[in-house]
């Protein structure tokens, strides 16, 4: 029952009023709901949605994704899925890639760096 | 491709269908649009306006009661089943319930594997010929997902917990249903008795759809 009404609520996040709308809201604080605060869940999903168009119309104005993508919403989906998971393999990759000291790889335990500082003494003014 | 061991008979989609018709009638464009300019839930049918109002304490007791009745009526009543006894009933007529579950989260898995697949070959702008291919692939999943959900919930439609669950959410609609009468809000329907009767489907379906999204976390 619930299916219908959010096809409804992802057309209406994709046409061109309301996408400006949205643009407008984020960089201009423009309201976009009579109410800014409470929320209803169909104007949470209403936003998700929108901000779903928002990026991948960027992407196509950055030249990361061709303009078909739009064509449908299986093209939609599949953007926006290999988006999420390949961003989650980068986040993996780069927590892996971080380089520990070699002791500290081996054993496991916190080597506290040496200081940097160098130390003076005072001279002795005669 | 897995094989479709499940359809639905002629009647069943027929009904489905006319359900389909009914929701996508009421759900026009105009209704959800309304919906989403401000939080107070109002729309207007046949030059009426109506809300569904939150439910105050009071009213909450109400339907919980309400809920606690018509579970204890049917648990006497042996022409209702628990949903695990009908699962059990099914399983021995060789209709496997948690079997269809399975399907439905291994097909899921698979859409997101394609899913990824299709998005990396739009990235590279692969030829409009393979995507056409996968996005051909993707909407059979989808409508092997939908088929087997469709007929799990028409199997499991008149467990005990369902027609429990089917009468709290009209019960609820009845509630906290308020129609604009002059500058004054006043109860949409009298008594229960007056909403069951109510032959205005495309109003009760408006309503029922506003009262799925305002209490679905209460149930």
């Amino acid at each position: 029952m619930v299916k219908e009404p959010l096809e409804v609520l992802r057309a209406l996040a994709k046409n061109d009023y309301y996408q400006s709308l949205y643009s407008c809201a984020k960089e201009l604080g423009l309201q976009m709901f009579e109410n800014t605060t409470d929320l209803t869940k169909l104007q949470l999903w209403f936003l998700s949605y929108a901000s779903m168009y928002s990026v991948i119309s960027t992407d196509i104005v950055m030249g990361e994704c061709p303009e078909r993508v739009l064509d449908n919403t299986i093209f939609e989906d599949a953007y926006m899925q290999y988006k999420r998971v390949s961003s989650n393999k980068d986040i993996k990759k780069k927590v892996t890639s971080i380089k520990l000291p070699k002791k500290q790889q081996e054993t496991g335990t916190q080597i506290t760096p040496k200081s940097s500082w160098v130390f003076k003494r005072k001279q002795k003014h005669d | 491709m897995e094989d479709k061991e499940t359809t639905l008979t002629p009647e069943q989609q027929k009904s489905l269908d006319a359900v389909k018709e009914q929701v996508a009638q009421a759900m026009d464009k105009d209704f959800v649009e309304d919906l989403i300019k401000n939080n107070k839930s109002e729309f207007t049918h046949k030059d009426i306006k109506y809300r569904i109002c939150k439910m105050n304490y009071e009213q909450k007791q109400e339907v919980y009661r309400e809920r606690v009745k018509k579970f204890t009526m049917l648990l006497r009543d042996s022409a209702y089943s628990l949903e695990k006894d009908l699962k059990k009933d099914y399983l021995a007529r060789g209709i496997d319930i948690d079997d269809m579950t399975k399907k439905i989260q291994a097909l899921e898995t698979k859409k997101n594997d394609l899913l990824f697949k299709l998005g990396e070959l739009l990235k590279k702008d692969g030829s409009e010929q393979d995507c056409e291919v996968y996005k051909k692939e993707i909407s059979l999943i989808m409508e092997d997902q939908k088929g087997i959900a469709t007929e799990k919930q028409i199997l499991l439609e008149f467990t005990l917990e369902n027609q429990v669950l089917v009468h709290m959410y009209n019960y609820m609609t009845y509630v906290s249903a308020e129609k604009l009468e002059g500058d004054k809000w006043v109860k949409a329907y009298k008594s229960f008795d007056e909403f069951a009767k109510s032959d205005d489907d495309i109003l009760i379906s408006k309503l029922a759809f506003l009262v799925t999204m305002s209490f679905q976390d209460a149930v």
